[in-house]
């Protein structure tokens, strides 16, 4: 294992354990999100591309694109819940416990 | 077969379909036409045995007597609910007919079936119409609990027995029972888990004293048609599946039924006794039926030609007796508007006749002399005595408590004085017509016995 | 919603299920499983209600981060085997695809947020995530089927249809009882991928069309409690008789089209002497149908003139759906077509 595969996976382990334990604002759960995201990024980015083979330079790119439409979305959820609860308290999430 | 079981079908669109003039009329004789047309399986000339199969179905000596007796209560289940039904819209009439004639078509084939996977299907099928029969046309709020017991016993008792019928068709490539009957592969390697699996769904059915808890719910909160029902063809369904299941497992069965027969044995005295103190009259008759039943599973599980032939018969003269008190406790139902016996007695004075009828059937359900209850209770307690000689001992007592029970039952509601505030209409004809269909077969049957096994 | 913008969304909805269903790049079944999520979001907020905000916002982190490990496990994938095709995943990379597959179908121990999300959202939405949104994640974990997880497999699948029949019983919304249901058949669904996956679609479809016409019976009815159940009669009585039906094919009595699955899968398993599974199983079928029959005792079974214990709700009489009778027929009467179906 290179020190980038290192780095990348170690990343993306560190963001979704933060979405799975770190239970406080919404924000930083899509933060997470976004964090594994961008790691994802990198080791497309970084350990795929070679000189040779072009045919996956394109990957990141689409990659990101989408990520940056789920960020996108993310954020916008983040504004509407933040409006109809008050705050992005993620223990604000719970009018379907019923 | 098929034009047996294609009228038993068409039942339900005429149910649905027919003037509201002619609705009970039409199903009912129709019904009742069905059944002498089915009376032709009796005649086996060739006594072969099973006397005639194709490749889905087939009739032998036990299928025949139990299969002719389910077609003959349904036409009674009309006639019995037609009070029941008086108040309600001719929709409901109709869908109430048309889930009696669902019932019926799925007993048929849950008797005729040769297939044992053909059979767990049908058997399962015929509690969607019992459940509705109890829940829906029952009166009581008591009657959603009940309908619950009924189906999560059956269930929990009748999911082994899926396994295990899967696990005989992985392990020969067929369920056809005689075919199994006759190979007896699995005997050797056949575990205790197996024969448990196959027998409990029946012993719920049956039901066995300790697993019976379902049935004097669902009797009581059952309306007329659902307990005739459940006491004459449903609880049957039980006998036929040990007497099909027996001969797949021969050798497990001589170590394994101890236990039950013990228990059936013990239970039969058990529930006579709790006969003695109920306070309700459709309660009672369902411990008696639980009390009868014992008999039937202690002498199916000892399979010799005389006990199961016992079995047969007394099977055939306990749904008919059965069915008979119960149309008898609808009648005083209907009148009283009451179950409990201290509210019904006297009414030998105001219901003359059908002190008569309350006679017959006490004196046929503690099985006296010229009836079959007798001879198939001789039948069963012969060979049980040959089988080891202190089960008299049990028996005999629950004979007695039997008897003790039905006049218990006869005294308390005919005699006494009556309650004065109460005005009872008198009997119709259509009652007594009831309780005369039903007394004929019993009363016939026993000059030719042979017909039952 | 615009129709334009809503028939946008429709289609892209069923264009990303199909664009995973015919991926063999890990990267475009990724994207397949993005589009989906982003083109489900609207049409759950639509209804500008607290709840559908949250329902959303759950959708969300959820698909997002299960997604995101689906392409963290093929990158890895990727690393060790050099290549991005789905159908040669190394035996690691299928363990860490199929648990967040699972996350994504909502198999039990991994359930939380399935009933909160089918809550929030109406009941169209609902029948669209508990039908259609399966079948991409599904389609996955058809194609990783190569070497699959067998354990992890028949344990969740087990766990999940003890769980669905057993936390099912204390719910009393309707919507919340559909989502128990449906992770107790998902349960059943998983555990078919070991056996044959000619199973797997067969106990698919039966899922998809008997739920399908439970919600469409509780959508005309506008039944979202169990209390609202027991006015339905009001409605349509014969339509309740049918919802009676589709409740007892939902909970597997023979003879309706429910029994179908239950029995080719137990039958599968008997035939692999896994007989443990095979007893929990059918015995984990008996907490759901509980409340199925609970159900059904309030759509028909205690309808006047026995007393109900419901009051009368003041309702428009909604227009009943053509589909409405194709569905639970459907529901209700497939069983004797099934050799024609499993060949």
């Amino acid at each position: 294992m290179t020190v980038v595969h290192f780095t990348t996976a170690g990343t993306f382990m560190l963001s979704i354990t933060g979405l799975a334990l770190h239970r406080t604002h919404l924000v930083s759960a899509l933060l997470c999100i976004e964090g594994m995201m961008l790691a994802l990024f990198s080791a497309l980015a970084v350990s795929y591309q070679t000189p040779i083979h072009t045919n996956t330079s394109l990957q990141p790119i689409i990659m990101l694109a989408l990520a940056a439409c789920g960020a996108g979305a993310g954020l916008s959820l983040l504004v509407a819940s933040t409006r109809t609860h008050a705050s992005d308290h993620l223990h604000n999430l719970s009018l379907l416990k019923c | 077969m098929l034009k047996i079981l294609l009228a038993t079908a068409m039942l339900i669109p005429t149910a649905l379909l027919i003037k509201p003039k002619h609705l009970f009329t039409t199903t009912s004789a129709y019904a009742m036409l069905i059944t002498f047309l089915m009376l032709k399986w009796f005649e086996q000339p060739l006594n072969h045995k099973p006397h005639s199969t194709n490749t889905l179905m087939m009739l032998d000596n036990i299928t025949t007597p139990l299969t002719t007796m389910s077609a003959w209560i349904l036409p009674l289940m009309i006639i019995a609910s037609q009070h029941h039904l008086v108040t309600e819209p001719v929709n409901r009439k109709r869908m109430f007919l048309a889930t009696c004639a669902t019932l019926q078509t799925t007993l048929i084939m849950t008797f005729t079936t040769t297939d044992l996977t053909m059979f767990y299907i049908m058997f399962e099928m015929t509690l969607v119409p019992t459940l509705i029969l109890i829940t829906r046309w029952g009166s009581q709020a008591e009657r959603l609990n009940a309908g619950m017991y009924f189906l999560f016993y059956t269930l929990t008792g009748s999911l082994p027995l899926l396994i295990a019928i899967l696990h005989l068709y992985v392990s020969n490539g067929h369920t056809t029972m005689l075919l199994l009957a006759m190979q007896n592969t699995l005997t050797p390697n056949m575990t205790m888990i197996m024969w448990l699996a196959c027998m409990m769904a029946f012993m719920v059915k049956m039901p066995l004293y300790g697993l019976h808890l379902w049935l004097p719910k669902a009797h009581v909160e059952a309306p007329i048609a659902g307990s005739m029902i459940l006491a004459a063809v449903l609880l049957k369904l039980g006998g036929y599946g040990i007497i099909r299941m027996i001969p797949l497992a021969p050798q497990m069965t001589q170590t394994m039924y101890f236990p039950f027969i013990v228990l059936s044995l013990w239970g039969m005295i058990m529930t006579s006794l709790i006969c003695l103190r109920q306070t309700d009259l459709k309660s009672i008759i369902a411990y008696s039926s639980v009390s009868h039943m014992g008999l039937v599973i202690a002498a199916t599980l000892i399979n010799t030609p005389w006990s199961t032939a016992g079995a047969m018969i007394l099977m055939i003269a306990h749904g008919l007796t059965s069915s008979l008190l119960f149309c008898l406790a609808n009648t005083n139902y209907e009148r009283t508007h009451t179950r409990t016996l201290l509210l019904t007695q006297g009414l030998l004075f105001i219901l003359p006749l059908m002190t008569m009828w309350w006679l017959v059937a006490s004196l046929m359900n503690m099985a006296l002399p010229p009836t079959i209850n007798l001879l198939g209770e001789l039948m069963i307690l012969s060979s049980l005595f040959n089988w080891n000689t202190t089960t008299i001992i049990l028996t005999a007592t629950t004979t007695l408590i039997t008897a003790t029970y039905s006049l218990y039952i006869f005294i308390t509601t005919q005699r006494g004085t009556p309650l004065p505030n109460k005005v009872l209409t008198p009997t119709h004809t259509r009652e007594h017509l009831l309780m005369t269909l039903h007394l004929v077969p019993l009363t016939l049957l026993i000059t030719n016995p042979a017909l039952m096994f | 919603m615009s129709p334009l913008i809503w028939s946008l969304l429709i289609t892209s909805l069923a264009t990303s299920t199909i664009i995973t269903m015919s991926s063999h790049h890990w990267l475009l079944a990724w994207v397949g499983l993005e589009l989906n999520t982003l083109s489900i979001l609207p049409v759950i907020i639509k209804s500008h209600h607290p709840r559908a905000t949250e329902a959303a916002t759950k959708y969300f982190l959820i698909q997002a981060a299960a997604a995101a490990l689906i392409l963290l496990a093929s990158t890895l994938n990727a690393w060790q085997t050099g290549h991005w095709s789905i159908m040669h995943t190394s035996a690691h990379t299928t363990t860490i695809i199929t648990l967040a597959i699972l996350l994504k179908l909502g198999i039990a121990p991994m359930h939380g947020w399935y009933p909160e999300v089918l809550q929030g959202s109406t009941m169209n939405t609902a029948l669209i995530i508990s039908t259609w949104q399966k079948l991409a994640p599904l389609t996955l974990l058809y194609l990783i089927n190569n070497n699959p997880p067998t354990n992890i497999l028949l344990l969740m699948g087990v766990i999940s249809a003890l769980a669905g029949g057993w936390i099912g019983l204390n719910q009393t919304q309707t919507r919340k009882i559909m989502a128990f249901s449906s992770i107790a058949h998902m349960g059943w669904l998983i555990i078919t991928l070991n056996l044959s996956l000619h199973l797997t679609t067969t106990t698919m479809m039966i899922y998809m069309i008997t739920t399908t016409a439970m919600f469409m019976s509780l959508n005309t009815t506008t039944t979202k409690t169990m209390t609202d159940m027991g006015m339905a009669w009001t409605q349509s009585p014969p339509l309740t008789t049918m919802m009676m039906i589709t409740l007892m094919s939902l909970g597997g009595l023979p003879p309706l089209t429910g029994f179908t699955p239950k029995w080719l899968i137990l039958n599968n398993l008997c035939h692999m002497n896994l007989l443990f599974p095979t007893i929990i199983l059918a015995m984990a079928s008996l907490p759901s149908l509980f409340f199925y029959i609970r159900l059904a005792y309030f759509t028909t079974l205690t309808t006047p003139p026995n007393t109900t214990n419901t009051h009368h709700k003041w309702r428009f009489k909604p227009p009943l759906i053509a589909g409405l009778t194709p569905a639970t027929s459907l529901a209700a009467l497939l069983l004797p077509l099934m050799p024609m179906m499993i060949s």
